[in-house]
């Protein structure tokens, strides 16, 4: 009687469930064909920004470019074009690249924004040149097998966040606090990096972002602060009944962090150098060190994601097949490198990038807010410009003199106007 | 690990809508169950069973089993047409990475190729024929011991125009004789290209040995 009515049952609710098992591939595999076709036909502007001799600006306008920058928001506003068209937000990238040490800044955005990135720089950075330049990524092979035959190697690897991107890391209001002398800029550690290159190497940081909705993180951390900000129970006996001072620094810290707004990213370096003079331990520890300066016991702290990263060992799960999988995990962070496929940003399975032994679903998104951006992300100020490593302006531009006749009658100037209207026809 | 659940959780925010209609038929069927008798009734549904269930449960089988679940069946036909069609569709932007077995991957990791009988066979030819004694028999060798290093080098993936090109990719950490193998292929290639050029029997010893030890190095004689 028993196993005729679970037959029964089965029998009634098979189809339901492959319904529901069906319903949710159709929908990514329809996602991943729409929108792959739509990020097909959006046109990329790479821009360099060319840093002055000197800044006086903190990694505080930096803050300010990316909450501008916050807004370049291309979420799908209905059901055609999130399904059909496939629209989405497509990251805007801060890379900072170092071609045998010289050390350059970039960012990447789609061509239709670019204005934004221009002006938020023009506005707070009014030294710094923004000009738009060749991708370098193009001089770089597509694959490991391209590369190899350049007789080069290379070593990418993604970073993640060792808690709750609830927590922020530590910023330039951290940095810059106390006196002139002691006031540093976190950046230079990455300078140093990107500059101890030797010729012929290549170092790239990249941070993907996409702008965060604030209600919905909100949301999402809304059960962590509620927890963090209860009260001791009235009759608690055990001690302390109340919060430590850290556990106070670490919810304030948290709070404030949660009250800005934040970008999903991928933060991820890349190493590339000729066979005889490649070291991979060098970038490596290099790289994690400088981020090791944003740690902080009370928040958060970077480390490497050695589950999507490029060795898979015979220790690492599923213990079999370390050589083949080590070979597919070198081939998936070059490739994720190289296209800048940042897979964890959005909640979708990169079903396109899956290899049946290998799945691509270790990324992790990293949420920093735009005050974590910025203080990884600027201009190098002051404190730093004594490296020589990065390509800088050398001469400034200005207006012409005050005295200069620079004003014509109205004939002159309609004369200059049609001049110059029958010089672009 | 729990990150990424919860990263699976609000994926699938856009189907709960669907999914608790479907809880709500699963449970309108439990309830089915629930009157005594009832679930005898439904028997009647299984396959070979006989239609005899009457009364209210009796109804709701038969609005379930006769109605719903065809129309279920229905849609994931559907579903399993639409699904082929995107996957299809989709195939264009595959990015998986594709395994590739590169030589140097297992030279570089200090693994050796197994003996090839082919490049064997040839390389004793070669060393027959530079026991000549003449000038001729000596050039020869030499043109065809580099021959050999290129048979290898094609024959094991080195790709390039050249063989110098797919020598480059080799580099003296990986096999310490490629720079003698250097040096004798210069020769070689003043022999090719210089009418009337001669070499000693030290310089054939040399080259020969250059390749020999290359080839041995690798592990394919």
């Amino acid at each position: 009687m028993i196993t005729e009515i679970a037959l029964l049952l089965l029998n009634a609710i098979w189809p339901i469930v492959l319904l529901v098992v069906l319903y949710r591939s159709f929908i990514v595999y329809l996602l991943a064909w729409r929108q792959s076709e739509y990020e097909e036909k959006q046109s990329w502007t790479i821009l360099e920004l060319q840093i002055p001799r000197e800044i006086k600006q903190s990694a505080k306008a930096m803050d300010q470019v990316l909450q501008v920058l916050h807004t370049v928001n291309d979420d799908p506003t209905d059901l055609i074009k999130k399904y059909w068209i496939g629209q989405k937000t497509l990251p805007i990238s801060f890379e900072m690249v170092s071609f045998g040490g010289e050390v350059h800044f970039y960012v990447r955005i789609l061509s239709t924004h670019r204005q934004v990135v221009e002006t938020a720089f023009f506005s707070f950075y009014p030294d710094v040149e923004v000009h738009e330049v060749e991708d370098y990524m193009k001089q770089l092979p597509e694959t490991v097998k391209e590369l190899r035959m350049q007789g080069k190697e290379a070593f990418s690897m993604d970073l993640k966040l060792n808690r709750e991107g609830a927590y922020p890391i530590k910023s330039y209001v951290d940095f810059s606090g106390g006196e002139e002398e002691t006031s540093g800029d976190p950046i230079s550690v990455f300078l140093e990096v990107l500059g101890k290159l030797k010729d012929g190497e290549f170092l790239a940081i990249h941070i993907h972002g996409v702008p965060l909705d604030a209600k919905k993180r909100k949301k999402k951390y809304e059960s962590l602060v509620k927890e963090l900000r209860k009260d001791p129970e009235p009759g608690a006996t055990t001690f302390p009944g109340f919060r430590t001072d850290e556990e106070n620094r670490s919810l304030s810290a948290l709070e404030r962090n949660l009250s800005k707004p934040a970008f999903n990213t991928a933060v991820r370096f890349a190493y590339v150098a000729p066979k005889a003079i490649f070291s991979g331990g060098f970038p490596r520890r290099g790289v994690i060190s400088a981020f090791n300066q944003y740690a902080a016991a009370d928040r958060n702290s970077f480390a490497l994601n050695w589950p999507a990263g490029p060795y898979g060992d015979v220790w690492h799960w599923p213990h079999i097949f370390p050589d083949l999988r080590t070979k597919l995990r070198g081939q998936r962070t070059w490739l994720n490198f190289r296209f800048r496929n940042c897979g964890a940003i959005d909640d979708l399975p990169d079903v396109l990038g899956a290899h049946p032994i290998n799945s691509n679903k270790n990324l992790q998104a990293i949420e920093l807010s735009t005050e974590g951006l910025a203080t990884i992300f600027h201009p190098p100020t002051q404190a730093v410009l004594t490296a020589p490593h990065t390509k800088r302006v050398e001469s400034r531009k200005g207006a012409a003199p005050a005295g200069a006749p620079i004003f014509a009658e109205e004939k002159e100037i309609e004369e200059f106007t049609r001049v110059g209207q029958e010089g672009e026809n | 690990m729990a990150d990424d659940k919860k990263k699976e959780g609000d994926g699938q925010s856009h189907f709960s809508a669907f999914f608790l209609i479907a809880l709500a038929l699963i449970l309108f069927l439990i309830y089915t169950f629930l009157p005594s008798g009832g679930g005898q009734a439904l028997l009647g549904y299984l396959p070979g069973g006989q239609v005899d269930a009457g009364g209210a449960v009796g109804w709701l089988a038969h609005i379930w089993f006769d109605f719903f679940w065809p129309m279920f069946i229905f849609f994931d036909v559907l579903l399993i047409i639409g699904l082929v069609l995107v996957w299809i569709k989709a195939r264009k932007y595959h990015r998986a990475p594709k395994l590739f077995d590169t030589p140097m991957e297992s030279l570089a990791n200090g693994k050796k190729f197994s003996v090839d009988k082919q490049i064997r066979k040839i390389w004793f030819k070669v060393v027959e024929r530079a026991q000549g004694g003449t000038q001729e028999s000596w050039k020869s060798a030499i043109l065809e011991g580099d021959a050999v290093v290129d048979l290898f080098l094609k024959k094991y993936g080195y790709e390039g125009d050249t063989m110098a090109d797919r020598l480059s990719q080799i580099i003296e950490q990986e096999v310490s004789a490629v720079e003698q193998v250097w040096k004798a292929h210069r020769l070689r290639n003043d022999i090719a290209h210089t009418p009337g050029f001669g070499v000693s029997k030290k310089d054939t010893q040399d080259a020969l040995t250059a390749y020999r030890d290359f080839l041995r190095e690798v592990g394919v004689i």
